[in-house]
């Protein structure tokens, strides 16, 4: 952090909001992105950027990889070269107005939605994703993600295992394709055994998707003023 | 979607062999260079799903899988990794249409699933750079092919051939795959059945 940034305390300026205010965010941000045209886009892009500042500082992190800059360069490069009449040189080049205009719509809509969407990632946590998306019917998500999770050490080192023993048995030198479908048996059928006790285990406590309660979400009473402002906000900069 | 926990687990584990793959073997092939890359890493994967669909033979358990998977590949890289996440969701979505299109599960609706899963990678840039950049980039595209092709004294027509060679390769790898998880699942089954007793 910067000697100017520490002084100011700047990493405790970013405000707090729950889950369904990070939400209100992601929609308002994409909801604008790609709704607005014209003039409007950097208005969206400045307040998707804004949004970030204020209340989430991990959505601009994207904004330093070079490699995205690259991308923006290739969207607006051709966008003046090849869209529209050539009514402009710059060195010898000529380029278009109408062209130049476009790509700059393109790379803030583009800077909006990467912003928006890296900042909802880092700001809310995998449950509670998987309990906003068990609220909107994909019940039992969650639970699932769980198993995944654990059971991704065991299904790599089966893997290992397996395609070690695999080439000691000289699999992978002849029929190559006949050793990955023998691999892929091998691993699936070790994984669903271990299925199998972790399935036993959870009906043994009497686990039941159906009377499972949805995860928490945090809910703030700022997320409501602040989804009534970003609605009202977004109302304005689309119809104005 | 309603899924006991015996049909959760199972999910889970394909979701975790599938992420699996994603996670190991996605880097090895970037990093190697290897042509045509994701659609063969899109191929393994979703012959995983495909298989899992064997053993939860219910609407939306392909989904189910593609999702947890996503969720998965948000841990490997140690970063926000959104264009992988929505190629996963897509290829298990459109598996999924096609599945519950055709019917139950049978070696053509695993073929066409695969195939529709595969032929995503292809479309996946013009998706995401559609989204964000707008209508605009198809016209860009256009124009960038048209340009290119005549800068290479190539007949813009063979641009469009070199396309579609493209899709039919991607199709090709899906349909294989599609079949290997069918092939691949019957004999897990039959693996997995209990020793009948003497």
């Amino acid at each position: 952090m910067s000697a100017l940034a520490a002084r100011l305390h700047w990493s405790t300026w970013e405000l707090r909001l729950g889950t369904w205010g990070h939400l209100s965010c992601l929609v308002f941000s994409l909801a604008v992105a790609i709704l607005a045209q014209g003039w409007r886009v950097g208005i969206a892009c400045a307040l998707a950027v804004a949004l970030a500042v204020a209340f989430y500082r991990g959505g601009l992190s994207p904004l330093r990889r070079r490699r995205l800059w690259l991308l923006l360069g290739f969207l607006l490069v051709p966008s003046a070269l090849f869209l529209g009449p050539g009514d402009w040189t710059v060195w010898g080049v000529t380029l278009s107005r109408q062209g130049l205009a476009a790509g700059a719509q393109m790379v803030l809509r583009s800077i909006a939605i990467l912003v928006a969407v890296a900042g909802f990632a880092a700001s809310v946590s995998v449950s509670e994703l998987a309990g906003l998306l068990e609220r909107a019917g994909l019940q039992g998500l969650g639970f699932a993600m769980g198993v995944a999770v654990n059971m991704l050490p065991t299904v790599q080192e089966t893997a290992t295992t397996a395609s070690h023993a695999l080439r000691l048995r000289g699999g992978f030198r002849r029929q190559r394709f006949q050793a990955i479908r023998l691999l892929l048996i091998t691993v699936v059928v070790n994984s669903l055994r271990h299925a199998d006790d972790i399935v036993s285990a959870a009906e043994a406590r009497a686990f039941s998707t159906t009377r499972v309660r949805p995860r928490h979400i945090v809910w703030r009473q700022s997320d409501v003023i602040l989804a009534g402002t970003l609605l009202a906000v977004a109302l304005a900069v689309l119809l104005a | 979607m309603r899924f006991n926990v015996r049909d959760l687990v199972y999910i889970g584990v394909f979701g975790a062999l599938w992420g699996a793959v994603e996670i190991s073997l996605g880097s090895v092939l970037h990093t190697l260079n290897v042509p045509f890359s994701g659609v063969v890493l899109t191929g393994i994967g979703i012959a995983i799903a495909l298989i899992g669909r064997l053993f939860v033979p219910r609407t939306g358990s392909v989904l189910f899988i593609g999702l947890v998977t996503a969720f998965l590949k948000m841990f490997s890289l140690g970063g926000i990794v959104i264009n992988p996440m929505i190629g996963i969701v897509a290829e298990s979505l459109l598996a999924e249409v096609a599945l519950t299109a055709l019917g139950r599960p049978r070696r053509l609706s695993f073929i066409v699933a695969g195939a529709l899963a595969t032929f995503w990678p292809f479309v996946h840039p013009f998706f995401t750079q559609g989204i964000l950049a707008g209508a605009g980039i198809l016209t860009i595209y256009q124009r960038t092919l048209t340009n290119g092709a005549k800068l290479l004294g190539l007949d813009p027509s063979a641009v469009v051939l070199i396309l579609a060679g493209l899709i039919v390769v991607h199709l090709l790898i899906g349909s294989i795959a599609g079949l290997l998880a069918w092939d691949a699942g019957r004999v897990v089954q039959v693996r997995l059945r209990p020793a009948p007793r003497s």
